[in-house]
């Protein structure tokens, strides 16, 4: 063991590495802070400038990016009304509010400091957690796989706030586009019309940089709302709030830390549903305002901004150890993993577990390094949201080409971008989710030749999906998550009808 | 549920229709009764009743039904200046994929951002100096760090790119 964590140290203690890190988290940061470029758009832009690195700098500055991401989404949140990532949508009017009593300062502080603490208890569990799931998961067979991605699948139709009718389209959209190019069980071509570029399938990376960056141009063509900073912004210096902070908020950290790390664990939850779930909880645990005090507001904000981050650190638990990804960050996480030729899955953990390692020991430089930088950019954070989109978004547009380009050095790709991205504008302009799109086409895959090799060992009987029990307890799970809001809408209607008539 | 949802949902069920025509003749695991055609074929079949149910739930809920995005705040009417700049965006994509090649990244790239920069922020000297230097950066660190052989078209006469 201590051979392994040495080795893994050497892979990330090299100034390649750290500069990658520090470079990346900068970056996450910055895209974080700027109203309406989001934690996942960031990722994706960062993508293709991963490709010509070995897998732990490659990883370790998507994990600096997403971490950094998150926390710096609070500050546009805080200082302009508009989250810069939607998880921190939760807790907007409550970080704002505190904003206009001139106290931004002590929010954003509070949200920097408890987003890396909840991101260092959920690696904390990721260390502990993942290798001894990975020894119960390397008992699955084709059956369990096939199931967890079925849930990971349900989790991201259910979970999501709106229709589940158009969170299940979105998901059939993204199965389908998954379907196209060359299937691997017989080796004939799907929906290719000819067309060679499309043997290989509908590219991963082109999709992603589609779906999240260029339909955030497109989004912002149309909206170009005049972004006023607040005189407040000009103000910041947290340092001296932090004491204080700890003392009062440990308890909403830690059940923050927890819930969000929990949420994160479930396949196909992520970040977003994390900081809801957190911030109701925090909101019932708020002391009630005493006679002519008002309420305490920060207890909610604390305990849901740790559990965002803390979400993103249990996600790579269910990617790391069965592959199957927990939002669309660790879906990335996927894709460059494979990229890279390493399977995600329990035998990570034994095949490439220096990298495993190190990929944890990243996590906790990216939590610990987000405090100075976080403080650094809330004190400049007015400079920061003061460079006008106008000028950003011709540049980001120009970096998607280069990034959806340079998978396969063609200009298909970028084809491939343009499409998907203004497929992606107009499902959110219609109320339908893309995160579900993008986890089906990273998770149909996984499904479709998991479900093949099974129905291949039970001979074509598809009671070969549920002829082990802990397959039959997913598939119990997974039937129960399609079920459980189904019964809710049949009561409710039950009840309001003899109210009705 | 919107009025557009009607209109979605008839979209989807075309969908699905043209989807699974070709699904069926997909190819068969030589001996099983399943194979390639059996995965897009329920993803079609799912997709035309997801659409339909879309569809009937959008009639169900009445046609006087608001434009209303999920968050029920309704959509702002793009100006025609939006709508401008949107497809300016589309163009400016579609233009490097059909002129990188002739034209060469560096001038494909410098006539898309120094466009659509002057088009959404308005101050000439400033898009210039963003494209001068974003463009290049983009250039060093894809095509010289990166080593991704970016399209050098018509500067590459002169031997320096």
């Amino acid at each position: 063991m201590a051979e392994i964590l040495l080795a893994s140290a050497g892979l990330v203690f090299t100034p390649y590495v750290l500069t990658v890190i520090f470079a990346a988290s900068v970056f996450g940061i910055f895209v974080g802070a700027i109203p309406g470029l989001s934690a996942t758009m960031a990722t994706a832009l960062l993508v293709p400038l991963t490709f010509a690195m070995d897998p732990v700098p490659a990883l370790g500055a998507i994990i600096a990016t997403s971490a950094m991401a998150l926390f710096a989404g609070d500050i546009p949140a805080a200082l302009l009304r508009m989250p810069g990532t939607p998880s921190s949508a939760a807790y907007v009017d409550d970080i704002h509010g505190m904003t206009r009593k001139g106290e931004s300062a002590k929010g954003l502080t509070a949200c920097l400091i408890f987003s890396a603490l909840g991101g260092l208890f959920a690696t904390v569990v990721l260390i502990i957690g993942a290798p001894l799931l990975s020894r119960f998961a390397a008992q699955f067979s084709s059956d369990e796989y096939f199931w967890l991605a079925t849930l990971g699948l349900s989790c991201a139709v259910i979970i999501f706030a709106g229709s589940p009718l158009k969170g299940f389209i979105s998901l059939l959209i993204g199965l389908l586009i998954a379907t196209v190019g060359t299937d691997l069980s017989t080796g004939s071509t799907r929906y290719t019309f000819g067309i060679t570029e499309l043997q290989s399938g509908i590219g991963f990376i082109p999709a992603l940089i589609g779906m999240f960056a260029f339909a955030e141009i497109l989004r912002f063509a149309l909206s170009r709302d005049e972004i006023v900073v607040p005189h407040e912004a000009q103000k910041h210096s947290g340092l001296g709030h932090i004491k204080g902070l700890l003392r009062t908020y440990w308890l909403p950290n830690l059940r923050g830390s927890l819930v969000g790390t929990m949420t994160g664990v479930l396949p196909g939850a992520g970040g977003g549903v994390a900081t809801w779930i957190s911030y109701g909880i925090g909101k019932r645990f708020a002391k009630p305002a005493a006679k002519g005090e008002e309420e305490d507001k920060l207890g909610a904000v604390v305990e849901a901004s740790s559990a965002n981050n803390s979400s993103l650190a249990g996600a790579w638990i269910p990617t790391l150890v069965f592959g199957i990804p927990g939002d669309a960050i660790t879906a990335v996480v996927v894709g460059v993993l494979l990229m890279k030729g390493i399977s995600p899955g329990p035998l990570v953990f034994t095949q490439n577990a220096d990298m495993a390692y190190a990929l944890f020991i990243v996590f906790l430089l990216a939590n610990i390094l987000m405090i100075p930088l976080g403080l650094i950019a809330i004190r400049f954070a007015g400079s920061i949201m003061r460079i006008p989109r106008e000028a950003l978004m011709p540049v980001i547009l120009l970096l998607s080409i280069v990034g959806a380009f340079a998978v396969s050095n063609s200009t298909f790709d970028v084809g491939v971008m343009l499409a998907l991205g203004v497929l992606a504008f107009f499902m959110e302009r219609y109320g339908f989710p893309v995160a579900p799109t993008i986890l089906a086409i990273v998770l149909a895959p996984i499904l479709e030749k998991n479900m093949l090799m099974s129905l291949m060992k039970a001979r074509g009987d598809l009671t070969g999906l549920v002829d082990r029990p802990i397959a039959i307890v997913l598939a119990l799970v997974t039937v129960a998550i399609w079920i459980t809001p189904l019964v809710s809408v049949l009561r409710k209607r039950q009840r309001s009808r003899p109210q009705t008539s | 549920m919107t009025k557009s949802d009607t209109l979605i949902g008839l979209i989807l069920m075309g969908v699905a229709v043209a989807a699974l025509t070709p699904a069926w003749t997909f190819a068969s695991v030589p001996g099983m009764r399943f194979g390639a055609w059996t995965f897009p074929v329920f993803v079609t079949i799912a997709l035309g009743l997801s659409g339909a149910a879309l569809t009937i739930k959008s009639l169900l809920s009445g046609s006087e039904v608001p434009e209303v995005a999920e968050d029920g705040v309704a959509e702002p009417k793009a100006t025609p200046s939006a709508i401008i700049g949107f497809i300016l965006i589309v163009a400016a994509t579609l233009f490097y994929i059909f002129a990188a090649d002739a034209l060469g990244f560096l001038v494909t790239s410098a006539l898309i951002v120094l466009a659509l920069s002057l088009f959404f922020w308005r101050r000439p000297i400033p898009c210039l100096i963003l494209t001068l230097v974003s463009v290049p950066v983009a250039e060093l660190i894809f095509a010289r760090a990166f080593s991704v052989p970016l399209p050098r078209g018509l500067l590459s006469v002169t031997g320096l790119f």
